[in-house]
Formats: C-alpha cells, sequence, structure tokens
C-alpha cells in the first residue's frame, strides 16, 4: 500500500483537522498572493496617481539666469531640439517619460498667455511606456481655463493666434497654479509663433529609480547629463520626488508586515493541528512501529500530508486570492478598476512555496511523531 | 527463538521488570500470567524490540535485539516479528483488507486478492472493505491476529489477545494462536486470566516484575 494511498485516507478520515489545516495554508497563499496582487495594483495606480502630479526633472540650459527662471517659469536660453534625441541611446540612465518645450509668455489681445509647445513624449531604448502628458495635434491649442475665461474661449472655436490660425481643441480645468495661463500648442507650431525654429528651451522628465530616500540621487542625475547635454542643467522638484518614494516604501513596509502577520499566525495554527494529529495518532504511530515500519516512513506520513496539503493549499489560495481581489479590486481602486491583474507567475510559485511552508510548520510535531516512544501507547492501550 | 538474560527495565526509583531471564525454543508455545500491572505487557514489548531494557541482554531469532540499531530492528520486526494486542490496534480509517497489508513492515507489496482470500480463510471475507469501527471485538481481533499472520513470522507475540473478547470469540482467536503454533510458529501468549494455559507447551508466571516458571503442559 502506497505511503500517498495512506496519507490520503487519513486526512479524509480526520475531516476536521484536515479541513482546518487546508484553511490555513489557503489562507498561507490567498493573503499574500491577495496583498501581491493589491501591492502591484497600488504600485501602477500609484504610478498613474504620481504622473499626475507631473514630471519631477526639469532640464534647462546650462547659462540660464535662474532667479529670471524661477520669476517667469521658464528659461530665456535655448537648447537644440535635437537634443532629446541623445537621450533615446542610452538605456541605462536615470531619466524617464522625456518632453521637449518650448514657453515663451505673449500678449493675446491684452492677456498674458504662456505659450507651451511640446513635442511628443519620448523614452530611452527599452524605457518604452505610456506617455504622462497629453499631446497636442498641429494647429490646435489646449487653453488654460484663466486664458479662455479672459478671452471667453470656447472649445472647437477657430482663433487666430500671431496670424496663425488655431482650433480650441480643449479648456484645460483650473488648477490653481501658472498653467492656468498656459496654451498649450504642437512644439512645430510653437517654434514657428515664436521665431524659434528647432528651439527648445526645456526638457521635462521623470527620475525613474527611487531609491532609499537617505541616497541623494541628484549628483548622479547630474553626471549622467553631464555627458548627454553638456550644455543642460537638470533641477529636480524634490517634494514629488520624496513623496513617490516615501509612498512606495510605505505600501511595502504595510504589506510585509502584514504577511509577516498572517504566516505567522498560520504557522502556528498548522503546528497546533499537526501536534494536535500527532497526538491523535499515537496508537496508529505504536502500531506501525510493531509491524516494522521505520522512523523514516513515520515522518514521511506526517509531512507528506503537510506537503499534500500545501499543494491544495497552494492552488485554492491562489484561486482565492486571485478571485477576491477581483471582486474587491474594482471598490479598492475605484479610480483605475482594471489595475488588479492575475498574476500567473504566482501559482508555480505558490506550488513550491506552500508545500514547503506547511513541511517546514509540521517539522516540530513530525519530530515529535519519530521520537514518540510506541510502547508508550502500546502499554496504555493495553 | 527468544533469549533474555537478566532484563531490568526500571522508571526511576520504580522497577518494572527485574531480572527476567527467559529462554523460548523455536516452534514453543509459552504462555506468560500474571495479574495486571506486574510487569507482563513490558515483557513481551522488550522481547519484541519495542522498549530498551535498563540492562540485560535480549536476543531474537539469533539477533541481539538491542544491539542492533533501530532500522535494523524495525527490520527484525517487520520480518520474524507477528504482534497481537489486546486493544486490537487497527487502523481506523483503513478497511479491513488494507490494515492486513501493512502487514510486515512496509517490505513486501500485498495483493489485495490475496489478503481477501486471508480474510476469506476466517470467515471474514465479507467484511474486506469494511472499517474496523463496523466490525465487532471478535472479528477486530480475528483480522488483528491475521495481520501478525500475514507475512509469516517465526514467533507471535500476542498481549491479551482475549482480553475484550467473549468466551466464543475468545476460543477462535486461540485456535488461530494453536493453528499457527501447530503450523511451526512459537508464540509468547501474555494473559493475567486462564484462557491459553491449556494450550501452552509452558507457563510462566510474572508477579511484581519478576518471572518464575510452572510445570510444563503437557498435551
Amino acid at each position: 500500500m502506497s505511503t500517498l494511498a495512506l496519507i490520503l485516507r487519513e486526512a479524509l478520515h480526520r475531516r476536521l483537522t484536515t479541513g482546518l489545516v487546508l484553511l490555513a495554508l489557503i489562507a498561507t497563499v490567498a493573503l499574500p498572493v491577495a496583498v501581491f496582487l493589491s501591492g502591484q495594483a497600488s504600485k501602477r495606480e500609484t504610478i498613474r496617481l504620481m504622473r499626475d502630479l507631473g514630471y519631477n526633472l526639469r532640464i534647462i540650459p546650462k547659462e540660464t539666469d535662474m532667479p529670471g527662471f524661477w520669476a517667469r517659469g521658464y528659461s530665456n536660453r535655448v537648447l537644440p531640439e535635437d537634443c532629446v534625441q541623445r537621450f533615446l541611446q542610452r538605456p541605462d540612465l536615470s531619466y524617464n517619460h522625456l518632453i521637449a518645450m518650448l514657453n515663451r509668455r505673449i500678449d493675446w489681445n491684452g492677456t498674458s498667455a504662456l505659450v507651451t509647445g511640446i513635442a511628443t513624449e519620448v523614452a530611452p531604448r527599452g524605457k518604452q511606456k505610456p506617455p504622462m502628458i497629453f499631446t497636442v495635434d498641429a494647429e490646435t491649442l489646449h487653453v488654460g481655463h484663466a486664458v479662455a475665461v479672459s478671452l471667453s474661449l470656447t472649445k472647437g472655436q477657430t482663433v487666430v493666434l500671431r496670424g496663425a490660425s488655431f482650433r480650441i481643441a480643449a479648456i484645460l480645468s483650473e488648477k490653481g497654479d501658472v498653467d492656468d495661463s498656459r496654451v498649450y500648442c504642437s512644439l512645430a507650431d510653437a517654434q514657428r509663433l515664436l521665431g524659434m525654429r528647432e528651439q527648445i528651451n526645456e526638457i521635462q522628465a521623470l527620475e525613474c529609480h527611487c531609491q532609499d530616500p537617505a541616497i541623494d540621487t541628484l549628483p548622479k542625475l547630474r553626471q549622467e547629463l553631464e555627458s548627454i547635454i553638456p550644455e543642460g542643467r537638470v533641477l529636480r522638484e524634490s517634494d514629488i520626488a520624496v513623496t513617490r518614494k516615501r509612498q512606495r516604501q510605505m505600501a511595502n513596509r504595510q504589506a510585509s508586515v502584514f504577511v509577516s502577520i498572517v504566516l505567522g499566525a498560520a504557522a502556528i495554527w498548522i503546528a497546533m493541528l499537526f501536534a494536535l494529529n500527532v497526538y491523535q495518532r499515537r496508537s496508529e504511530i505504536g502500531t506501525l512501529r510493531a509491524l516494522g515500519y521505520r522512523s523514516g516512513y513515520i515522518g514521511r506520513l506526517f509531512l507528506g500530508k503537510a506537503a499534500l496539503l500545501g499543494l491544495f493549499g497552494a492552488v485554492l489560495g491562489f484561486a482565492l486570492g486571485t478571485g477576491l481581489m477581483q471582486l474587491w479590486g474594482p471598490s479598492i481602486f475605484a479610480t483605475a478598476p482594471g489595475q488588479v491583474r492575475t498574476e500567473w507567475l504566482l501559482l508555480p510559485a505558490a506550488l513550491v512555496v506552500a508545500p514547503l511552508f506547511g513541511m517546514i510548520t509540521a517539522l516540530v510535531p513530525t519530530v515529535a511523531a519519530v521520537m514518540h516512544d510506541p510502547a508508550v501507547t502500546l502499554r496504555e492501550d493495553g | 527463538m527468544l533469549k533474555m538474560h537478566g532484563v531490568c527495565l526500571s522508571y526511576g526509583e520504580t522497577s518494572a521488570l527485574a531480572d527476567a531471564s527467559l529462554v523460548v525454543a523455536e516452534g514453543e508455545f509459552v504462555c506468560l500470567r500474571g495479574p495486571s500491572g506486574s510487569g507482563k505487557t513490558t515483557l513481551l514489548l522488550l522481547a519484541g524490540g519495542m522498549l530498551h531494557p535498563t540492562s540485560g541482554r535480549v536476543e531474537l531469532a539469533g539477533h541481539d535485539l538491542y544491539g542492533l540499531d533501530a532500522s535494523a530492528r524495525a527490520e527484525l520486526r517487520a520480518t520474524a516479528v507477528g504482534f497481537v494486542f489486546q486493544t486490537f490496534n487497527l487502523v481506523p480509517y483503513l478497511d479491513l483488507a488494507d490494515n492486513l497489508r501493512l502487514a510486515g513492515g512496509g517490505h513486501r507489496s500485498l495483493d489485495r486478492a490475496h489478503v481477501i482470500a486471508q480474510l476469506e480463510r476466517v470467515g471474514l471475507g465479507h467484511r474486506a472493505t469494511h472499517k474496523p469501527r463496523a466490525l465487532s471485538a471478535g472479528e477486530r481481533q480475528r483480522t488483528a491476529l491475521l495481520r501478525a499472520m500475514l507475512h509469516q513470522p517465526r514467533i507471535l507475540l500476542a498481549d491479551e489477545p482475549t482480553g475484550n473478547l467473549d468466551p466464543a470469540n475468545a476460543t477462535i482467536v486461540m485456535d488461530l494462536l494453536s493453528e499457527f503454533h501447530a503450523g511451526g510458529g512459537t508464540v509468547l501468549l501474555v494473559t493475567h486470566g486462564n484462557l491459553g494455559a491449556d494450550r501452552a507447551d509452558r507457563v510462566l508466571h510474572l508477579e511484581e516484575g519478576r518471572l518464575a516458571s510452572q510445570p510444563s503442559v503437557s498435551h
């Protein structure tokens, strides 16, 4: 009679104990799976939300008069438009989501408007991701709220700006900052309007390595930039970068504490149930010993049961954890319901980890079963 | 077949067995009698390699039992020894056929059809698929005895095998023991009653951990 058959029969015979162990193993898998999936969804959602906060790096010409830059909000010096292309061949950079811009403040029928020409966002090789900012088609404008109110502009209206005709593609919602005075157009249109062909005065970017907040990455960013655009300098909006780092680190800490608590509780639970199982089976252990079965065989009965239940727990726990997150995810991540995704790679991982976890937690009771003096039970029975 | 020389077993100050010496020859049927708590089960477990003596030497089938490592001792039990207990000790989640298939410590694979045929031999063929809890005490003990004999051990160590049985079932069990003995097997039967003494070649008496022989019973 095979060991597996014996394990299965015993597991089915003691359904309550088996069920409780299985429940603990399901929880052991389901909760980390759910936490992982929610963590991944949270990460994606955070990235999206953080992206909404905007770029955190500004690359401007090195010779910029900085007091004037902060007063105007843009550099009065320029860079060649093609300098942004230099980033694209360097996959090892800390820069991503690069967008070339040209900014100049103009007077538009008595209203001060900040013309911002934006190019299509580009990314270094191997780092392509969905763009963080809208694109503006040629001969169209996206008008900031304050400008639109001041000039009574409406979406779809055709306007003339410095002799060129534009269709208003969007009126931007009120943001309460300088963006309300912006008029976005394509970079080519801005260069033509402002007479600054093939020139830009800023590249905005996102720092893509969020490291330990104790490490200041600015020197590294500057060193990288020096090798690419020696005529440029980089400014980092530290509030956005720090917020991004802290949020991710907090989420990771929270998940690891939660998972540790669950695993610890499940380990104690399983160990206690296996101890109970050993106690219930004292007579059986004594009988098997009397029949000539060795310690290794007794050990295999318990560890094999733990491993087998671990396999079932892995499959059911994966299904439960994934199912619950698919069910509840949309209400947790209301802004992006599609963010919770099934991670199929977790299943083979669970199929390895859960049986190991079961066997490790059942180890002490198994050793107790192997060390148990069968004569004690057999004498008690007699 | 079985030799015990000056075997003692103590638990701290308490002596469970004191200086027990015993020789059971191959093919002999020995009945060991004594009141409850006299050390009979202890002696039987020592004889079967299930308990380490505090001192003394136990030889079984030519082996110094406690000179062997645990693995070799288990193998000897699996091949040469059959244990029968008062409480039957059948595995509750296996049916009778599978309980029998546990015989021999897994050293040989026992075919289910073969064990069912053996059950039929003792009138339990129709019970082959039943779990022990569905059986009467007599049926359980017959199954336990069959399990102890199935791998053709050289010695049967029976601990009060009729203790929980009515007279009719006790007789059936004793008949099976006698049958094993008649086939050349060695039997060491432990009992606190009279049953079995009349079938034994020799009756020994154990009281307060001390062994004393009684005259052989002639048949």
